[in-house]
């Protein structure tokens, strides 16, 4: 299609004077990921979550842990081949890393005090429907995308066993745990790849139609809204304007 | 070759339709179907029919409408895209516990995801507990088969489906238990859990791919036809003393593979 005059007018000003050489691209692997809490300010979970809602810097993702993306919902100048889609959690640091020991030391565990076990076995990670969007049209849908899209990233090993010390004879009962799928042939391979252009609009979404899920370890987690962030990370190639 | 009318809804479709045909994308994609396993008796249905009742309407089993979560399937047994297969999944899977049986107030239960109950031992309320519903899962996973037809044709017949064709994914489990026996120096009970393998290397491959048309008729259904079936054998648990208080259990169905979708 033919440039308008001020396409033009803008073109030889910005290819004499921009700070990028336009049309001339290099290309780069990236992720690209956004968290957000799983539970509100009321400690509930959401039907629907919206991840790469908001930019570095915004009010709900103010740093690097949260996102790397540039721009709302787009790549800005960059445009983006999708070649993998992940998910994930972590949680901020508490004393207890996600265990509660004092729960464990000293009384039977319940759901409650078991840390992330049920919710990985019988809470949001098992259900769920994650979908990608460029435009208004869906290119992507996973059912249960915390199982069949695991983070896939090598994380590490906390193995754990439990005493019952008051109890004579003392014996080892187990503390049960998970966590989400890390080798890397679990992955979700987006095959054939998906190319977003510069500036184009995308959408991701976790949503839960049949109801909202609560989290369901809570005393082991710190007690503040934001206890447990989930997320998601678009592995691919950047293709950004050479500078 | 296309009939007058065809030709005349495919110049109209062309002209001034919503989709082009003429210009096709190809998309990785999966058809997914979960059906609840047991009415309200909690005895498994003798045959689970998958794809049949499309989002919105209503699984008799379970009595709720379905959800994206439940299928994708937007028409009664029918793709919305031609469709290319090249991996059967199955999923064996007890409801997060928020969805779970009211009755017997299992959706409550403290200890719903552990081996045993809190002080008592007794495993009331535990998915866990010996002979409970871990173990039902697990006997049931070397039973039934599978049977997918297109049109009148039969296309698949797995045995044993929820081992051959496992869902290869899940969450990697560490370790298990929680809970304990009664008091000091009481018998240490055996706890259970049971899943599917999680490895995606286990996955059903079908090979050479199957080409579906988004117009076939789908009939898929796991069936367990063996001389054992029977109420005694084929009835959940209950998890506590409370009549019907047996886990919530769905059964997926899903075919992985490549939807031929036209641009818009």
């Amino acid at each position: 299609m033919a440039e308008t005059n001020s396409q033009s007018i803008v073109g030889k000003l910005q290819a004499r004077y921009g700070t990028y050489a336009r049309g001339q691209l290099q290309s780069q692997r990236k992720q690209f990921w956004s968290y957000i809490p799983y539970s509100n300010a009321s400690g509930n979970g959401q039907t629907t979550y919206t991840f790469f809602g908001s930019a570095l810097g915004d009010n709900a993702t103010p740093n690097l842990q949260r996102t790397n993306l540039p721009v709302q919902g787009s790549f800005g100048t960059s445009a983006f081949l999708l070649k993998s889609i992940q998910t994930s959690i972590y949680i901020p640091s508490n004393s207890n890393f996600g265990v509660d020991y004092s729960a464990a030391t000293t009384t039977y565990l319940t759901d409650a005090t078991s840390a992330l076990w049920p919710d990985l076995v019988s809470g949001f990670a098992q259900a769920g429907i994650l979908r990608f969007s460029v435009g208004a049209k869906n290119f992507v849908t996973i059912p249960k995308p915390f199982l069949y899209a695991p983070p896939a990233d090598g994380r590490s090993d906390l193995t754990i066993n439990r005493f019952i010390g008051t109890a004579t004879p003392t014996y080892g009962v187990g503390a049960p745990e998970a966590e989400l799928h890390r080798l890397a042939e679990e992955q979700y391979l987006v095959d054939p790849e998906l190319y977003i252009d510069f500036q184009e609009n995308f959408r991701v979404t976790i949503d839960y139609p049949a109801g909202a899920i609560n989290q369901i370890g809570t005393t082991s987690l710190p007690s503040t809204s934001g206890n447990l962030y989930i997320g998601c990370i678009l592995d691919g190639v950047e293709f950004r304007p050479v500078q | 070759m296309a009939t007058e009318s065809q030709q005349i809804t495919q110049m109209i479709a062309s002209r001034y339709g919503t989709a082009n045909y003429g210009n096709l994308q190809v998309l990785k994609w999966q058809y997914y179907d979960y059906v609840r396993m047991t009415p309200s008796t909690g005895v498994v249905s003798q045959k689970l029919n998958f794809f049949s009742i499309p989002q919105g309407s209503t699984d008799p089993n379970s009595g709720i409408a379905k959800t994206l979560e439940e299928t994708n399937l937007d028409r009664n047994g029918q793709f919305t895209y031609d469709y290319v297969i090249t991996g059967i999944r199955t999923h064996l899977y007890v409801l997060p516990k928020s969805r779970q049986n009211t009755t017997g107030a299992v959706n409550t239960s403290p200890t719903f995801t552990l081996a045993q109950n809190t002080a008592g031992g007794s495993g009331t309320g535990s998915l866990g507990v010996a002979g409970g519903t871990m173990n039902f899962l697990e006997q049931l996973s070397g039973r039934g088969n599978l049977i997918v037809n297109f049109g009148q044709k039969r296309y698949f017949e797995v045995n044993q489906q929820f081992k051959k064709c496992p869902i290869g994914a899940g969450v990697s489990i560490k370790s298990f238990g929680g809970g304990t026996a009664a008091a000091a120096s009481a018998t240490p009970t055996t706890g259970y859990w049971y899943s599917q393998s999680a490895d995606t290397r286990d996955r059903y491959l079908v090979t050479p791919p199957l080409f579906v048309e988004r117009d076939s008729i789908i009939d898929a259904s796991i069936q367990f036809l063996d001389t054992d079936y029977s109420a005694a054998n084929y009835t959940l648990p209950n998890l506590n003393s409370v009549s019907g208080s047996f886990a919530f259990v769905n059964v997926g169905l899903c075919f992985d593979g490549y939807a031929v979708v036209p641009t818009q």
